[in-house]
């Protein structure tokens, strides 16, 4: 895989009876994102963020534009993971087999998926079946499910929210060590600031809708980084101050 | 339960086996035959054979081989007509379930199927294919196919295709793809549809083997119906009850089970 070249003119949701009705989600969308890197995506809820990562994983193929992956690929042919907002796990199968139910014959031999899983204090329960579980479990769940496929491209859309603080630093912890060991461009959807900042290389700011790229902001902040680290909100400050409504989309 | 205190406690009655189904089942067949019993020794009439006669009937046509062999041509026609019936049925129910064009092609079709009577298709069939199994087992699947169509199409209708997302971004195999995410999410619309079906099927099956068939138990049934042989029609009846009644315990609720493991384990 290449880099990631994302060029939106539109993207309209029709109502075929009333067309005052029609939505338009994403309006003038651009944004590069170099291959490797770990971009971060913000913006107020409702924005077109969801819509925007259904186009770029090709869930949703009906767009004015281009989402280009190199020298004519097109999605079909990366190695792609979206974890979703909620964990949408298979009822019917139990941990283990979540996870590796999206992994093809040849990666279930040299499968990770029972060390992801025991790293995310799971190793307990993988004979469960999800209904079973506690809400943030499930989430590991669908975390792990996404890791184990060692992706190319992984997308993240809010994959933190509603852990308890503990659980999701080891998990932002845990992704970063991944993403050490196994390179991969990573599309990170978050409402938390100080977390982007933690994890990313670029933070991108989204308006209201129609979405389109308000600012970017690449964060200098040498790696390691620590979670508490003053720099994080040296940085959050910075970019505050510099444009006061920024989180709500506004410049 | 049901207790009196001392002093007055010299009688104490627990029902507390009734709790356990089983006995209460049980408890409730015997009744049906005590009363089965009690009425034909009272009214003693011919057309009314009592339990034992209807046992000794049973042992005859056992023992002389004649039951086992309708009893296995009749559970044969009802497992291939079954079979034909749900491959066909979950076949056009998943596609009418995910295509509304293939759905108002295909639903007038279906509904004159289902309110055309058993007889009608049975007959037709005889006249079109000839007195054949062939034609027997045509008349009986198209009986069934109506039903099972509706049932996987209401299930397909409500499949979760945000779990199917899943396998589209990960790219998992169709063939996977269909038997891990897909299947499954039909499976207590599959074990419904089979549970009425075979007991559906059964019946058709003696009314196709009586009007065009010389051997299976329909067949039986009409030639002791014409010797006014009561107690061997209800014999050849109870033993195919049982068989269907083992079908159900021994194949259905295990894969019932099966199915449902993750609901309640």
């Amino acid at each position: 895989m290449q880099d990631i070249f994302i060029h939106i003119d539109k993207k309209i949701f029709f109502n075929p009876k009333e067309k005052s009705l029609s939505h338009l989600a994403i309006d003038k969308f651009k944004l590069y994102i170099p291959k490797g890197e770990f971009c971060s995506i913000i913006g107020p809820s409702g924005c077109g963020k969801t819509t925007l990562l259904n186009l770029i994983s090709g869930l949703d193929n009906s767009l004015n534009g281009i989402i280009n992956f190199g020298k004519n690929k097109s999605i079909s042919n990366i190695k792609l993971a979206y974890m979703f907002q909620t964990p949408r796990l298979l009822p019917w199968l139990n941990v283990l087999e979540n996870v590796e139910v999206v992994l093809s014959k040849e990666q279930k031999k040299m499968s990770i998926s029972r060390d992801i899983l025991s790293i995310m204090g799971l190793e307990k329960f993988i004979k469960y079946y999800p209904n079973k579980l506690s809400g943030g479990m499930q989430r590991r769940v669908a975390l792990a499910r996404s890791f184990a496929t060692e992706p190319e491209l992984l997308i993240l859309d809010e994959p933190f929210i509603s852990l308890d603080e503990p659980i999701a630093d080891m998990l932002r912890e845990m992704l970063i060590k991944l993403w050490t060991k196994q390179p991969t461009t990573i599309i990170f959807v978050t409402h938390d600031l100080s977390e982007a900042i933690y994890l990313s290389d670029k933070v991108v700011f989204l308006s209201k809708a129609p979405a389109k790229v308000i600012k970017e902001v690449k964060i200098n902040f040498s790696r390691p980084r620590g979670l508490k680290s003053n720099k994080i909100n040296t940085i959050k400050n910075k970019i505050i101050s510099e444009n006061k409504f920024i989180l709500k989309g506004e410049l | 339960m049901y207790c009196l205190q001392e002093p007055y406690g010299i009688i104490k009655l627990n029902f507390s086996f009734l709790n356990n189904p089983f006995y209460i089942k049980s408890i409730s067949l015997i009744i049906l035959f005590i009363i089965w019993y009690f009425f034909s020794t009272y009214l003693s009439i011919e057309t009314l054979p009592s339990p034992y006669t209807v046992y000794i009937s049973l042992q005859d046509e056992l023992l002389n081989g004649s039951l086992l062999y309708h009893l296995g041509i009749t559970l044969y026609r009802v497992l291939v007509s079954f079979s034909i019936a749900m491959l066909i049925g979950v076949f056009f129910g998943i596609l009418m379930g995910n295509n509304k064009k293939i759905n108002n092609i295909f639903d007038s079709w279906n509904i004159i199927f289902l309110n055309i009577p058993a007889l009608v298709l049975i007959i037709l069939s005889y006249v079109w294919f000839g007195l054949t199994e062939l034609a027997a087992i045509i008349a009986v699947s198209l009986n069934k196919i109506p039903n099972v169509i509706i049932t996987v199409r209401e299930g397909a209708k409500t499949v979760d295709k945000q779990l199917l997302e899943i396998a589209n971004v990960y790219k998992v195999k169709k063939v996977k793809r269909f038997f891990t995410f897909y299947l499954p999410q039909l499976y207590p619309y599959l074990i419904a549809s089979a549970r009425g079906g075979i007991s559906l099927i059964w019946k058709i099956v003696l009314v196709v083997e009586l009007l065009g068939r010389s051997n299976g138990v329909g067949f039986k049934l009409h030639e002791f119906f014409q010797f006014f042989d009561i107690a061997a029609i209800l014999a050849y009846t109870f033993a195919f009850v049982l068989i269907m009644i083992a079908i159900e315990n021994f194949i259905f609720l295990p894969l019932d089970k099966k199915a449902n493991k993750w609901r309640n384990n």
